[in-house]
């Protein structure tokens, strides 16, 4: 698939058959996060991954924005002592959050490759996700993407035209500025 | 919920939805306004389940569960298509209330 065809084929599927998904494609979904870029290569981030079906349910329970019945979870943490250590506040408090939006892109267009469906979830309790799954004080869960064999694909929403995304284009000598 | 009775499973339920509903509480401070009548339609559908599961559920809130499961993503795309199926529910829970109203004078009117 071409990378282009798997943007556009990327659907936010929030209902999935009962289908587990195989280990192979979760650590593959996730070398794809590792592999995004990452602000100073700082890489300030961790993935906790939940499969077991009674502890999906839990995080669903503090997830408001978590429909459906999804087979595995990836929870992307940021680590905001790593990203304070090497790139200061802003690393921390912008950059890793950055970072964070930019792996989880990754697996979700990974995922569309693999058949799988997603959703990038962050209307989440991040105090409750960390207590219930006992993460240390630095680890700071910032986005769930739910995961699963598509029951139902939706319908891609609009998308504003190029024209209208870009607001001013500074071209070259052959061209004209907008 | 292995080894569970029944009643612990439905107490178990109910605390998930507990959790649901009051981390929707506190999102709901932050989180876009229509977002609000989002989780309370959402609340809806999940205790219509847990009635369901009990055997509690009647066809109309069937029908009205599965209304919701197929309407309620319409907010992502469609903010005032979401308000109108808002409105539908109105109507529907209304009118099976009235429905409910009514029978009871009946019931009361022939005792």
């Amino acid at each position: 698939m071409q990378v282009f065809d798997t943007i556009k084929q990327r659907r936010s599927v929030r209902f999935y058959t009962d289908e587990a998904i195989d280990e192979d494609k979760l650590k593959k979904l996730v070398e794809a996060a590792i592999w995004a870029p990452s602000a100073g290569n700082i890489q300030a981030w961790n993935v906790v991954i939940v499969q077991r079906k009674e502890d999906i349910e839990l995080v669903k329970a503090i997830s408001p924005g978590m429909l459906g019945n999804p087979t595995a979870l990836m929870i992307l943490c940021a680590d905001r002592r790593k990203a304070y250590d090497k790139g200061g506040e802003v690393g921390r408090d912008v950059l890793s959050l950055m970072d964070i939006a930019i792996a989880t892109q990754n697996i979700c267009l990974e995922a569309t490759e693999l058949g799988l469906g997603s959703c990038i979830i962050r209307s989440f309790n991040q105090d409750a996700v960390r207590e219930l799954l006992d993460l240390p004080k630095n680890i700071v869960p910032e986005l769930v993407v739910s995961l699963g064999y598509p029951r139902k694909i939706p319908n891609p929403p609009l998308r504003r035209t190029t024209d209208e995304a870009v607001i001013r284009w500074v071209k070259g000598e052959n061209g004209s500025e907008r | 919920m292995k080894g569970k009775t029944k009643k612990e499973e439905l107490r178990y339920d109910l605390l998930k939805l507990f959790c649901y509903m009051i981390t929707s509480a506190r999102g709901c401070v932050e989180e876009p306004k229509l977002y609000g009548p989002f989780r309370l339609i959402d609340s809806v559908e999940r205790i219509i389940t847990l009635l369901d599961n009990e055997g509690l559920a009647d066809d109309f809130l069937k029908r009205e569960r599965a209304k919701i499961e197929e309407n309620k993503e319409i907010l992502m795309q469609d903010e005032e298509g979401f308000i109108k199926f808002l409105d539908e529910l109105v109507i529907d829970f209304t009118k099976k209330l009235k429905e409910g109203a009514v029978k009871k004078q009946v019931t009361k009117g022939a005792g």
